[in-house]
Formats: C-alpha cells, sequence, structure tokens
C-alpha cells in the first residue's frame, strides 16, 4: 500500500492571532504557531512511514521569508528526505520563490511545475505507482486558469493533481479555475490548495482544498491537518484527515432561551465544552488550544448581560479539556432575539414595534421593502467603512447579506435595550 | 373670536381712559409713540379675558365686546368681571388657557429668547415624540458613534505595517545579496589564479632585478684601492684616540714644568731657600708670646681693680668727713660704739612711749557721779520689773464697784430696798480696795527714786520702751565713766617711771661724751649717728688695704712681661727680622716669619714632585708615538700617510656595502631561480631580459587579484548575515504584530459599524414614528418656518430641544447660534401653531405682536408680515400688530400689498394724529430675470449661478445643476418660492406645498430623483478624497501654532480646502519656517480625521457608475447618467488636482459642454 500524506496551506512563518497572553508568551516560540503544526506533521509521517508527502502550496507565508519560515520548512523536508519520504510540492501565490529556491537547495524536495508549466511525475517507491501533476504559481498573481481546457496525459497508477489555486472564482487574481475544469481534467483526483477550510474529502470523491494544516484565525474554525491517502491495487483506498494542528477554533453557539440568571449561561458554557472536548479529544491529536467565539442565541432577555459576563473571561483560559486542551473564550457575541415575538412587537406603532418591523423584513431580504432598507442601511455603512480610519484594513465586502447581518444584530440589540427602558424586556 | 371695542375706563398708568371701537376683523396696526398706550390694550384685554386673580390691581374698570357667533361683552369691575353674550349675562365662552397667553401677546423681547414658557413647550412637544422611549440615550449609549474611535489602532497598525516591510525589505536585501554569492565565488577563484600569476610574475622580475643587481655590485667593487679587507673601519677613531693621547702627553709635560719653575720662584722669594728657623722655635716663641698676652691682661685687670679701691677708700673718707686722716679703730672699739648706740636707743623709745601715754589722759569722773548714776540705773529697772500689775487689780476694783453701783440703781427702782442697799455697798468695796492698791505699787516707787536722783536724762513718758532705752543708755554710760576712772589712777604711775627714765638718759649722756673722745666722733652725734660712723671708719680700711695689695701685684706682672718680650725680641732678629718691642709688632713679625718658613717648603716639595711627574709623562708619550706607527702599518701604510688613511676609511662602507649586496644578490638570484625552477619560460624571458612585458602582465594579474580581500569579505558578511537572519524572528513577530493591530482596528470598525447600523435603525424607526406621531404643533411649527425661511431652514426637536436645521449645509443649529432674525421667525413660527393646538375646542383670540418686527430686517418683516397676512386671510384670525413707528405702515402695505386698518391711537385717546411718516419708500426689489430665450449658460451666467462644489454639503448645490433643461420651473422656484438649492428644493418637495410649488406631479418626482442623483453623485465624488479642511480643523490639529495658523490657513484656503494639496504644499516650504516634523504631525492628522484619504477618488466613470448603483432604486438610468454628466461638466476640482482652477472654471463653460 502506498500511503502519501498530503498537506495544504501551511503559512510558515506566521503566527496566530487573537490569542491570550498565557498561551502565546513572548518570543512565540513553537507553541500554536504553524511551524509546529508543520513539526507535528513531520513527526507524524515519519512515525507513520508514509511514502511520500505532497505540499499543495503556501507552504511559506512571505515570498520574501527565505530566513524564517523557510527555515522551517528546509528542515521538515530535510527531516522526512532522512527517513527515506519523498516530498513534492507545488508552489502557491504567497511561496512561488521560496519553493524553487527548497528545490535547488533540497535534492530530496522537487517541485512540480516550475514556471507555470505543468509537470508530471510519477513515484513507486512501494511497487504501487501513483502519477501526480502540478502546476507551480511563476508570479504572486495569475489571472488565467493554469487548466485553460488542458487533457492531461495519464501515468501509471492513480493521477492525482497537485494545484494551488482559486476554485470557483473567475476574477480572482489567484490562478482562478472552475470545477468543471477539474472534473474534465481527466485525474483521478485533485489536490488543492489556497483556501483554508478543508473540504469534505474521501476516497469516493478525492477532489478539493486540502486546508489549511492549522486554523490561524476564528474564521478557520474545525478540524485542520493533513490528508493521508492510501493507494493499494492501482485505486484509491482512503483518504482521511489527521487532525493534528494544535490550534483549534471552535464556534460555540449558547442559547439562552430560559435562563433566569445570566451566570446560568456560564455553567451552560461549561457543560457544552465537556461535550465538546471529549469530541476533540477523541482527534488525531488533541490540540493543545482551542479558541471559543461563543455566540449567545435564543429568545432571551440576558443577551446583553450575559455577553457583558463573558466579554469578561475573553482572551482567558476558562478550561482544560480531558486530553490537556486549554480552552480560551477568544470572543462572545450575542445574537439573541427578544422574549416577545417580533411579529407581535411588529403590530404596535411605537419605536419597538417600528423596529421589530424592520428586523422581520430582514428575514426576508429578498423583498422589495427589505433590499431597500439594506440598500440605504449599506449607503450609511459604506460611508463608515469608508472612514479613513478603516483604510488600513483590507476591503470587507458589505454585500446585502453582510448589511442585513449588521442591521439584524444591531437592530436585536437595539430593540432589547428599547424593551429594557420600558420594562418589557423580562415579560 | 374678534375684538370689536375696548373700553378703558380706569387702568393703573392710562388716564383719563379711551376707546377704541373702530377695529378691523383682520389686521390691525396701533400706531402711536411710546408710552401712548400701546401695551395697555394687551394688558387690559388680559383683564378681561382672564381669570381674576389676586395680584390684579383693584382699580379696573374694563370693558370689551367680541364678536364670535354673537356679540360678547366682558365687563371687569375690580375683580368682578362678568360676561354676557347678546346682552344677557352668560358664562365666559371657552377660553385658552392662562398659560398659553404668551403665544398670543408677543413681543420682541420674548420673540428673540425663549423664555420658560417656550421650554415648557419644548418640554410638550419631546414627550409626545419620544413615544415614552429615551431614543438619545440609546444614541448616545451602546450606539453612540466615536469619531476617534480607532484612530490609535489605525497608527499602529500603520506602524506595525511598516516594521514588516522593513524586515521584508532587509530579507529582499538579504537574498539579493545572496544571489550574488555564485558569481562572488567565481571572481574569488580567478582573483586568487591571478594572485598566483602575479606572484610568479613578481619573482620573475625580482629575479630579473637580481641579476642585474649582481652586475652592478661587482662592478662598483672595482673601484675601490686594494687592500680594503685589511681595514676594520675604526682605524680612523684609533688613531685619533693615540694622536689625543699623545697630544695630551705633551701638554701635560709643558704644565708640570711651568709647575716647577713656578715653586722654583717661590721658594726664591721666601728669602729662606738655604735654611728656615726650626719649627720648634717657632712654636716656642708664640708660647712666649702668648704668656706675654696674658700677663698684659692681667694688669689690666688690676688697673681696674685699684681704680674702685681708691674710688672706695674717697667715699669712705668723704663720710667721715675728716679732713685729715680719719681714725684707726680697733675691733673692741667698734663694738663698744655699737652696743651704746643700741642701748641709748633703746631708753630714748622707751621714755616716749610713756611721755606719750601721760599726754593722753583725760580728767576721770567724780565717785558720786558714778554712784549716781548707777542708782538711777537700779531704779529704771525696778520700775521695768513692777509695771502692768497694779493697773489689772485697779481695773478688778473699778469692776466691783460699777456691779455694786449697779445693784444699787435696779434695786431702787422696783423698790427693793434691801438689795439696793446690798449694792451700794458692794460699791463702796470695790472703791476702796483700789484706792488700796494704788498707794502700795513698788514701779511708782521706783519712778519716784529715780526722779528724785535729779539726773538730766529721764523718760519724756512712763512707758516700758522709753524706759528700756534709758536704762540702756544710763548703763553704757555707767560703765565708760568706771573706765576713764581706773585710767585716771593709772596715770601717775607712769609720770614716776617717766621721771625715772630721764635720769637713766642723764647718765647715758656722759658715757657718750667719753666714748666720743676716745674713738674720734663728735660728742653730739645721736646714737644712730654714732652706728653710721663705726661703719665708715671700717669701710676705708677695707679699701685701702685692697688698693695696696693691687699696685704689688701690677708691678710684679709688668716686670715679667718685659722679659719674655725681649727674648722673642732677639729670636727675630737672629732671622733679620726687625721689629717693636711691643707684644702687637713681635707677634706679627713672628707670623710673617713662620709664614715665610711653610712657602719655603711648600715650594721645595713642588719643585720635587714636578720632575717625577716630568719623567713619567716623557715615558708615555713614547708609547704612544709607537702604536700610532703600527696603525698606519697596519692599513698598508707608511708613518703619516693620514689622508689616505681616511679616504680608505671613508670608503670602507661602501664597500661592504657592495660587497654585501654582491652576496645577497647572488642569493636572491639563486632563490629566484629556485623558485622557477617548474616556469623555465618565465626564467628564459628573464634570462632576454623581457622586463616591461614581465612588468605588464604582472601589473595586470595583481590587479585582479586585488579584489580578493573584498570579495572574501564580502561573502563571508553574507554568508554570516544569513546565517543569522531570521533567528529571531523578526518577520513572524513583525506580520504577528500587523494581524494583531489589523485585528484590533478590525474590532473597532465593527464596533463603530455596529453603532452605525444602529443610528441607522435608530434614524429609520424615529423618522417613522415622527412622521406619523409628530405633533400637530411641531408639523404646523415646521411648516411656517418653512415658509417664512423659503425652504432654507426647517425646525427639528431633539435632545437639544429646539433646533434649526440648515438645510443647504444640512447641518442642525442650536437656538442660541442662529442670527436674532431666524431665531425669531423660528419661535414665532411655533408659538402660532401652538396657539392653533389651543383653540382646540376654544375660542380663538386676537393675535397681538407688540413692535415684534421694529428691529427686522426688510427681508424677514416682509416674511413674517405675509405670514401674518395669510394667517388672518386663510385662519380669519385677529392681528393686531403695535409699532411705535407710524412708517412700517407704508412697509406694510409695501411688502403685502395690503394697507392694514390703522389705528392711531394718539388721535383716539388725544384726537392729535401721530407725527411719524405716513409713508415708508421700499426699495424696489430687482425681478428675478426671466429666462426667455436665453440658453442656460447665458441664463446661469445672468443668475451668477456658481460653479458645482462637491466639496460642500450637497444641499447648498443650487438649483440651476438640476434644473437647467426647464429654465421656467427654476424661474419659477426662484422668483415665487424663493427656493435657490438642493436643500431647499428637497424640503419643499416634502412640505405641504408642493403640490402648489410643482404642480406638475411627474416634474415633482423628477427634481426629487434629480436631487436623490445629486446627493448620490455628490457622495461618489467624495470617495477617496478627504473632508476639506479649514481653520478649525488647522487648530484642533494642534500641529499648527498660533505663529502659523495664519499663514497655514490662507494655504489651505488657496488650495480649496484639499488637504493633501495642503501638506504637498507645505513640504514644499511654502511657509517659511514651519519644518518637516510639523507637515508631517500634521499630515497624519489630517489623515487620522479623514481630511486626507487613503483611498483612491473614483473617475467620472466611477463615479457614474457607483451614483447608477446608488440612486438606481429610485431614478431611472438615464435620468441619473444625465444628471451626473451635467454635474461633472461644472464641477470644481480643487486647485493643483484638476486641469483647470475653480477661478478658471466658470458656469458658462459647463453650461457649453452640456
Amino acid at each position: 500500500m502506498l500511503k502519501i500524506l498530503c498537506v495544504g496551506d501551511i503559512h510558515l512563518g506566521r503566527r496566530p492571532s487573537r490569542i491570550p497572553s498565557e498561551l502565546a508568551p513572548p518570543g512565540g516560540e513553537r507553541g500554536l504557531t504553524p511551524a509546529a503544526a508543520w513539526e507535528r506533521t513531520v513527526e507524524a509521517a515519519c512515525r507513520a512511514g508514509v511514502d511520500a508527502v505532497l505540499l499543495a502550496g503556501d507552504v511559506v507565508e512571505g515570498e520574501d521569508d527565505f530566513y524564517e519560515g523557510y527555515r522551517h520548512l528546509d528542515r521538515g523536508v530535510r527531516q522526512l528526505a532522512k527517513a527515506g519520504i519523498e516530498v513534492l510540492g507545488v508552489a502557491g501565490n504567497h511561496d512561488f520563490r521560496v519553493l524553487p529556491r527548497l528545490a535547488s537547495e533540497v535534492e530530496s524536495f522537487r517541485l512540480l511545475g516550475a514556471g507555470g508549466e505543468w509537470e508530471r511525475v510519477t513515484l513507486q517507491p512501494a511497487g504501487e505507482p501513483v502519477t501526480v501533476h502540478g502546476w507551480s504559481f511563476p508570479e504572486r498573481q495569475v489571472r488565467r486558469s493554469p487548466l485553460g481546457g488542458r487533457q492531461f496525459e495519464r501515468g501509471d497508477g492513480p493521477n492525482l493533481g497537485l494545484l494551488h489555486c482559486d476554485r470557483g472564482q473567475p476574477d480572482s487574481p489567484y490562478a482562478p479555475v472552475a470545477p468543471a475544469e477539474l472534473e474534465r481534467a481527466g485525474l483521478d483526483g485533485w489536490l488543492l490548495g489556497h483556501v483554508h477550510a478543508p473540504d469534505d474529502l474521501a476516497a469516493g470523491h478525492p477532489s478539493g482544498y486540502l486546508g489549511c494544516i492549522s486554523g490561524m484565525d476564528p474564521g478557520e474554525p474545525g478540524d485542520h491537518g493533513p490528508w493521508l491517502l492510501s493507494i493499494e491495487g492501482g485505486r484509491i483506498r482512503s483518504l482521511e484527515q489527521w487532525v493534528l494542528a494544535p490550534l483549534r477554533w471552535e464556534p460555540l453557539e449558547l442559547d439562552l432561551s430560559g435562563l433566569a440568571e445570566a451566570e446560568d449561561a456560564r455553567r451552560q458554557l461549561l457543560e457544552r465544552l465537556r461535550e465538546r472536548d471529549a469530541e476533540i479529544a477523541a482527534k488525531t491529536a488533541p490540540p493543545e488550544a482551542v479558541g471559543l467565539r461563543v455566540r449567545l442565541v435564543g429568545r432571551s432577555a440576558l443577551g446583553p448581560e450575559v455577553q457583558r459576563l463573558l466579554q469578561q473571561d475573553e482572551q482567558a483560559v476558562i478550561f482544560d479539556g480531558a486530553a490537556g486542551s486549554r480552552y480560551f473564550v477568544e470572543r462572545c457575541l450575542s445574537d439573541t432575539r427578544p422574549v416577545v415575538s417580533l411579529e407581535d412587537l411588529a403590530r404596535r406603532s411605537d419605536p419597538p414595534g417600528l423596529l421589530a418591523r424592520r428586523l422581520l423584513l430582514l428575514e426576508h431580504p429578498q423583498q422589495e421593502a427589505a433590499r431597500r432598507l439594506i440598500a440605504d442601511g449599506r449607503r450609511r455603512l459604506e460611508a463608515q467603512r469608508h472612514d479613513s480610519r478603516w483604510q488600513p484594513l483590507p476591503p470587507e465586502p458589505l454585500d446585502d447579506a453582510a448589511v442585513a447581518d449588521w442591521l439584524r444584530r444591531a437592530g436585536a440589540r437595539l430593540l432589547q435595550e428599547m424593551l429594557a427602558q420600558q420594562g418589557e424586556a423580562t415579560e | 373670536m374678534k375684538l370689536t371695542r375696548l373700553d378703558i375706563e380706569q387702568l393703573p398708568g392710562i388716564r383719563p381712559g379711551f376707546t377704541i371701537s373702530d377695529l378691523a376683523a383682520g389686521v390691525n396696526m396701533v400706531t402711536g409713540p411710546n408710552a401712548i398706550g400701546k401695551s395697555s390694550l394687551i394688558r387690559a384685554l388680559g383683564y378681561l379675558v382672564g381669570e381674576p386673580t389676586p395680584a390684579d390691581p383693584a382699580a379696573l374698570s374694563l370693558a370689551a365686546d367680541f364678536e364670535n357667533g354673537g356679540r360678547w361683552t366682558a365687563t371687569r369691575t375690580g375683580r368682578a368681571l362678568e360676561w354676557r353674550r347678546d346682552g344677557q349675562v352668560a358664562p365666559p365662552p371657552p377660553l385658552p388657557e392662562h398659560a398659553a397667553r404668551h403665544c398670543y401677546w408677543l413681543t420682541m423681547e420674548n420673540l428673540v429668547q425663549p423664555g420658560e414658557d417656550d421650554a415648557e413647550l419644548v418640554e410638550r412637544l419631546r414627550q409626545a415624540l419620544a413615544g415614552g422611549y429615551n431614543l438619545p440615550a440609546l444614541r448616545d449609549g451602546p450606539f453612540a458613534l466615536r469619531p476617534r474611535l480607532g484612530g490609535r489602532e489605525r497608527s499602529e497598525l500603520l506602524q506595525a505595517q511598516r516594521e514588516r516591510r522593513e524586515v521584508a525589505a532587509s530579507y529582499q536585501a538579504l537574498q539579493r545579496r545572496e544571489q550574488r554569492l555564485p558569481e562572488l565565488e567565481r571572481r574569488e577563484r580567478q582573483a586568487r589564479r591571478a594572485g598566483a600569476r602575479a606572484e610568479r610574475l613578481d619573482k620573475a622580475l625580482a629575479l630579473l632585478d637580481a641579476i642585474g643587481g649582481c652586475a652592478e655590485a661587482e662592478a662598483a667593487l672595482e673601484s675601490f684601492p686594494p687592500d680594503m679587507d685589511r681595514l676594520h673601519g675604526n682605524e680612523l677613531a684609533r688613531l685619533g684616540k693615540l694622536e689625543e693621547a699623545r697630544d695630551g702627553l705633551a701638554a701635560r709635560i709643558e704644565q708640570t714644568r711651568r709647575r716647577r719653575d713656578d715653586a722654583e720662584a717661590r721658594l726664591a722669594q721666601t728669602g729662606l731657600a738655604e735654611a728656615r728657623p726650626p719649627e720648634t722655635e717657632l712654636a716656642a716663641r708664640h708660647d712666649t708670646l702668648a704668656a706675654i698676652g696674658h700677663r698684659l691682661e692681667l694688669i689690666a685687670d688690676r688697673r681696674a681693680g685699684l681704680d674702685q679701691a681708691r674710688a672706695e677708700e674717697g667715699l669712705a673718707l668723704q663720710a667721715l668727713g675728716a679732713g685729715g686722716q680719719p681714725p684707726r679703730l680697733e675691733p673692741a672699739q667698734v663694738s663698744r660704739a655699737e652696743a651704746f648706740a643700741r642701748r641709748l636707743k633703746q631708753k630714748q623709745t622707751a621714755r616716749d612711749d610713756v611721755a606719750a601715754r601721760l599726754d593722753a589722759d583725760d580728767a576721770a569722773p567724780a565717785e558720786a557721779t558714778i554712784e549716781r548714776h548707777g542708782r538711777a540705773v537700779q531704779a529704771l529697772l525696778e520700775w521695768l520689773a513692777h509695771s502692768g500689775r497694779a493697773g489689772r487689780r485697779d481695773r478688778r476694783g473699778a469692776l466691783l464697784a460699777g456691779i455694786g453701783g449697779l445693784i444699787a440703781i435696779v434695786a431702787s427702782l422696783v423698790a427693793r430696798g434691801w438689795l439696793a442697799a446690798g449694792g451700794a455697798a458692794l460699791a463702796l468695796a470695790g472703791a476702796a480696795w483700789s484706792l488700796l492698791r494704788m498707794r502700795t505699787d513698788p514701779a511708782q516707787q521706783a519712778r519716784r527714786d529715780f526722779e528724785r536722783l535729779g539726773l538730766q536724762d529721764a523718760p519724756e513718758h512712763w512707758s516700758r520702751a522709753a524706759v528700756t532705752e534709758l536704762a540702756d543708755a544710763l548703763q553704757a554710760r555707767l560703765a565708760e565713766m568706771r573706765l576713764a576712772r581706773q585710767r585716771a589712777l593709772a596715770a601717775a604711775e607712769d609720770r614716776k617711771r617717766l621721771e625715772r627714765m630721764d635720769a637713766e638718759l642723764a647718765g647715758l649722756e656722759g658715757e657718750r661724751e667719753t666714748l666720743a673722745r676716745e674713738l674720734g666722733f663728735q660728742p653730739t652725734l645721736t646714737a644712730a649717728a654714732i652706728d653710721g660712723f663705726v661703719r665708715h671708719v671700717q669701710a676705708r680700711e677695707r679699701a685701702a688695704a685692697r688698693r695696696q695689695a693691687l699696685e704689688d701685684e701690677i708691678r710684679r706682672l709688668e716686670g715679667q712681661a718685659a722679659g719674655a718680650i725681649d727674648e722673642v725680641h732677639g729670636f727675630l732678629s737672629r732671622w733679620g727680622v726687625s721689629a717693636e718691642k711691643d707684644h702687637a709688632s713681635l707677634a706679627a713679625a713672628l707670623s710673617d716669619l713662620e709664614h715665610r718658613a711653610r712657602e719655603a717648603a711648600e715650594a721645595r716639595d713642588a719643585v720635587a714632585a714636578a720632575g717625577r711627574e716630568l719623567e713619567r709623562l716623557d715615558q708615555d708619550l713614547a708609547a704612544r708615538e709607537r702604536e700610532i706607527a703600527e696603525l698606519y702599518a697596519e692599513a698598508g701604510l707608511g708613518a703619516g700617510q693620514r689622508r689616505s688613511l681616511e679616504e680608505r676609511v671613508d670608503r670602507l662602507e661602501g664597500y661592504r656595502d657592495q660587497r654585501q649586496r654582491l652576496r645577497d644578490r647572488r642569493g636572491t638570484e639563486r632563490e629566484h631561480r629556485r623558485a622557477l625552477q617548474d616556469a623555465r619560460e618565465l626564467i628564459e624571458r628573464v634570462e632576454r631580459g623581457e622586463r616591461e612585458a614581465l612588468e605588464q602582465e604582472r601589473d595586470r594579474a595583481r590587479e585582479e587579484a586585488g579584489e580578493l580581500e573584498d570579495l572574501i569579505r564580502e561573502q563571508s558578511g553574507i554568508r554570516a548575515a544569513a546565517k543569522a537572519a531570521g533567528t529571531d524572528r523578526a518577520l513572524e513577530r513583525a506580520m504577528a504584530e500587523v494581524d494583531r493591530t489589523r485585528s484590533a482596528l478590525a474590532d473597532r470598525m465593527h464596533e463603530q459599524l455596529f453603532a452605525e447600523a444602529g443610528q441607522f435603525l435608530l434614524d429609520q424607526v424615529e423618522g417613522e414614528h415622527r412622521a406619523e406621531h409628530e405633533p400637530e404643533v411641531l408639523r404646523e411649527a415646521r411648516e411656517r418656518f418653512r415658509r417664512f425661511t423659503h425652504h432654507a431652514w426647517d425646525v427639528e426637536l431633539t435632545g437639544q430641544g429646539l433646533v434649526a436645521r440648515d438645510l443647504e449645509q444640512d447641518t442642525a443649529r442650536p437656538l442660541d447660534t442662529l442670527s436674532s432674525g431666524t431665531r425669531m421667525q423660528l419661535l414665532l413660527a411655533v408659538r402660532l401653531a401652538w396657539t392653533r393646538r389651543l383653540e382646540q375646542g376654544a375660542v380663538a383670540l386676537p393675535l397681538f405682536l407688540d413692535e415684534a418686527l421694529t428691529t427686522s430686517d426688510e427681508r424677514r418683516f416682509a416674511a413674517v408680515a405675509t405670514s401674518l397676512v395669510d394667517l388672518a386671510r386663510e385662519e380669519g384670525r385677529q392681528v393686531f400688530y403695535l409699532s411705535a413707528r407710524r412708517s412700517e405702515l407704508a412697509l406694510w402695505e409695501a411688502i403685502t400689498g395690503e394697507r392694514p386698518h390703522h389705528v392711531d391711537l394718539a388721535r383716539v385717546r388725544f384726537g392729535e394724529p401721530g407725527t411719524d411718516a405716513d409713508s415708508y419708500a421700499v426699495a424696489a426689489e430687482e425681478p428675478l430675470p426671466e429666462p426667455e430665450g436665453r440658453t442656460p449658460a447665458a441664463y446661469a451666467a445672468k443668475l451668477g449661478v456658481p460653479p458645482v462644489a462637491p466639496a460642500r454639503p450637497a444641499g447648498s448645490l443650487h438649483l440651476f445643476h438640476l434644473l437647467r433643461d426647464d429654465l421656467p420651473l427654476l424661474h419659477r422656484l426662484m422668483q415665487d418660492w424663493n427656493v435657490r438649492t438642493l436643500g431647499q428644493a428637497e424640503l419643499l418637495l416634502a412640505s405641504d406645498v408642493a403640490g402648489k410649488a410643482v404642480p406638475d406631479e411627474s416634474a415633482r418626482a423628477r427634481l426629487a430623483g434629480r436631487c436623490r442623483t445629486a446627493r448620490a453623485w455628490t457622495e461618489a465624488w467624495r470617495h477617496g478624497r478627504g473632508r476639506p479642511v479649514d481653520r478649525i480643523a488647522l487648530e484642533q490639529s494642534g500641529a499648527v501654532t498660533d505663529k502659523f495658523i495664519d499663514q497655514v490657513t490662507a494655504l489651505a484656503e488657496s488650495c480649496n480646502g484639499d488637504a493633501e494639496r495642503t501638506i504637498e504644499r507645505l513640504a514644499d516650504r511654502v511657509v517659511s519656517g514651519f519644518g518637516p516634523k510639523k507637515t508631517a504631525e500634521l499630515r497624519e492628522y489630517l489623515e487620522e480625521q479623514g481630511h486626507i484619504s487613503r483611498e483612491d477618488s473614483l473617475d467620472a466613470e466611477g463615479r457614474e457608475r457607483r451614483t447608477l448603483l446608488d440612486a438606481a432604486r429610485d431614478v431611472p438610468a438615464a435620468e441619473i447618467r444625465k444628471v451626473a454628466r451635467w454635474l461633472e461638466a461644472s464641477a470644481t476640482e480643487p486647485a493643483g488636482r484638476g486641469d483647470r482652477t475653480a477661478s478658471e472654471r466658470t458656469i458658462n463653460s459647463a453650461q457649453n459642454q452640456a
């Protein structure tokens, strides 16, 4: 059986943000960084005796990072080579300069598709052949599809594509590829890099994003780690994820409906954590830390109060898991709704009633009135967004959904504050 | 309810009373000079329509007729108020509440300055609008927009990004350096090869030099004289030393000879060359002379003693006074004289003491006197011993007599006979007893005894103190008298003794005379003088004896000295020395002889020593001469060939150098040949003498090899830097910091977006709630205010109370920031609206304005006057306008076109018309030109329309830019509705009179759409552009000090408020002294405050696209594009940015494009 460990984006040289200081000591050595995830991956590969490791690009965060992230990569590749594991990779938009250098310096690493030219290589380390087709970013941005309707000449064994690309984003400057192109390319599977959220891969559909091996921020929640692909008898037998990320981001919804006291929410949170910890501890390698983004939901007047309560715990470890994982609250958001129904409120003509009508409108954004409300709101939010204070931030599209979300969340809070003024919130 | 007649019979301050009955149902203008009673009309009406209160004056007699569906009459007499309807007593009509009267009766003061009544009004309105919710608290609380929020995070992010870029740039630089390593290594190898070739060529050239050098050295050696090898080089030094020694010896020989000659001459000069006195003899003579000297000193000493003895002898003789020879006394005689003198003296002294005592004795008191004093003292002491006892007994007798007498008296009074008799007896006994005691008293007896002694001293009062004092004095006097008595008895004895002493002294006189004759002194001498005579005689004898002894010794010593002198003189004469025979001459001559003898001995010794030294020096001189001759011989020269020797020695070093050089070059040549033994080609070229070619080749190789060190150093540096780079994870840290700060800034932005969303929803909810629930009063007030201001202003009720909204600038302004005219219009509008509410279900009272418009300008006067006329006409409101200026009658007529009903109060009260001018010349307002036949550009030029200034608030956009294709409508709105800007137009369209102003519904919709489009386009234009910077922003920046504020403000204005351009100009140092640091500080502030945008601005196409995006829901796309292009064509760019400056742009050119 041929075992290939497929690694998605690593982004060596970065450190995760929004980590409590007690988990990210000054200096930030190892700990929860992608470098630590990479080391875990290398050690796991050596232990498991895989035959090859495939890197799907963006291994290093910076295209100019030849001295930090590159060192981690170099050390890991040499360690793999020493263990007799072949390492192949394609360059992504972040490391289109670094990986060619690695290939030139480390004999055991092979860069596929250098210069933006497709390249094919057949591996047969265990007598079980597999052919990998790869393409590397020749420059930071590539606005054309690397496939371009290409039909690949097949090699021995299962044929796999190794590619860093932006799937389904035709205007993307990062090698936009249409899903149909991938399907028509004639390969048995596509191991993709670029998008950090992994697809639900399996032996039956081995095409999709591998995901980054460690979530960098709360926007990259859930399981992260490399994928082990097993080939036997000329067929892909299995494709399973090794959840090795040392840091895990976990969204957590806390339903406040029926809670009598705000303090009860904390107890409920800990109960939920125990349940989640049991699941997380069963992963391949439990994370060292778990960052929680708590979202308060349900019908309750306690939303603001619970939010204030849990915000006191933000950026602090609140729970130690059975497998040693340390849980901290990254942020607590309130998305609760008032106890009284919006429909009932909307029948009133006072300010809460008028606000409730708008919140109800937002539940049906396709309606004309809702579209008008969102459009007006978008103008206001865009004006705020375009304030010079926020210009250093990357563009954040304020599409209708985003505007509706802002209005919905602010409206819910506003409604609760209004009702609280009249003592109606607890009714 | 209209006032038809007012009768003021009695009102404080009004005398006599008067009646006004000529009143119109509409506008009435009541004129009259100040204090004529205009305001009294309001007071009187107030007492009539209000409830009487205790505070009202009692002296009231008023009546008024009203028309309100019948004739109503109100009569007020004192505090009695009576209403009649059509002559019948009736309840009063439903009148507005008293508290609202201020809305009816307006003065200038309460129109300009809101009062408490207005505050209450505002509070009522606010309660109505709030719907019970404190929406401002929400705006200021969880949804507060904080303009400076995120500023710090933004700065931190920018800083973090800068640091990340710096680290990345350093890595890129290092990477570029690393990429040079292969080239550097190749060049290093090449340099090393060149270096090796250069070394060989150097050796070849060195071999060539060595060969040439050998030949040169050999040729040079041949030019030296033979036998140079025999020289050691120190020959001249040695020769010099030898010659120096030889010459020194010759000189010393000469010196020694001269010294010998000198000694011989000194010997001859002593005269003792042949013989000289022995030293022993000379010493003996010296001793002799010393002894002579000693004796001479003794003689002088003895002579001094002799003189003293003679003087003492003379003094003694002088004391004895003897003209002749003094007596000579034996020691026994002397002793006898001394004893006699002592005895005589003792006797005389004792006799003088007794005689002196006798002279001092006084006369002694008589014995009887002493005895009498003794008895007196005794009597006094007796008195003192018994005085006091008789007194006490006397009182007891008297007491007894008193008691007895008293008993007798009492008894007689009570007729008790026996008792009176007893008492009398008792009294008699007491008296007798007292008398008896008096006669037997010892003290009285003692006194009588004293007085009988008859002493002059007696006490003045016989008291114990006086008697005691006298007794003490008499006792002292008694003791003195007794002592004097004893002395008188002793003096007799002394006289007897004196007589005996005088006899003894007489006996001693005889003895003295005998002794005087015997010893030779004057018999009359006293005892003391006799003693002195004896002592002088003894002193004269002792001096005479000493004188004689000294004279003898002097003679003996003089003889001894003369003998010794002769001996010495003879000795000297024997050695030929002549000298006087005195001690000094002899001593000098002997010393001279001694000196010569010593010199002669020394000279003789010197002559001998010089002879010995001359012999030794001659031997040494001969030895040196021999050595010199040998030295010449060693150098191969004959004796005395010094010049030759010098020449050879001078050339010896050159000879040796040449010889060594030859050896060295031969060695070098051998060495180079060995080094080049594997390079025969080079040796052959050397042997062929190809120097120039070899040098050229060597220089080229050396130059090539010269960069080797630099190459090695550079490679080492690169490798070290690469090895160290990244070990500190600088880039990772920098990226993490960027992520952290970006995340923090995003958090702040999300907070603001959340707040903005909340504010937006609050605006929505509040707007809709206001629209649905806005009180009629506020709505009507807004309508009136808009109309008063020609839709340039609106009124709102906010948390701050009533505020006016400038529709052109789109800013809300509190009342205290408004001009007095605008504020007056606003308050008038609000109060008029409020009267309407008060009158619901009640009668409408007349409206009184007391001098309310006197200080208004014509424009505002016209606006309000027109409003009042409309009020009267459309609402049937009776209006009284009270004015002291009769000219306002004409002004009113000129403005409104209607002459109000005039009441001349002066005429009413006193029959005299007012003297104020009856007419008023109103400046004719030039009508707005008609667009007839004009192109839009020409019409805009005629109107003076300003170009589009997108940096200014959209509300200020001139209406022309929206209606250039409908100039008649533009003219009508400007002329009839005084609407000139976008903001005014929006308000007009939203008002109740929109249909009246723009009857065509499609035209209204089009104009509304164009307003919407213009606002969207303005927003698009501002995208990527900062807010205009003005003086306020510059001052708030803190970067511009007072020193520069005027200059920088002027600069900003010249840049049309373009902050970016202003900063650029500052960086160009157009403001002298405003340095780069301050410029950077100002730039940072302007960036933070949004005056400078980091986003790219949109081009015309982008603006159109964005305008379409924003306005497409409300306005057709074609209409949007048309308006956007109009605006584009007429828009000004800030100076220095656009293709033309604002001054260059004219509406004409814009219109031409349109």
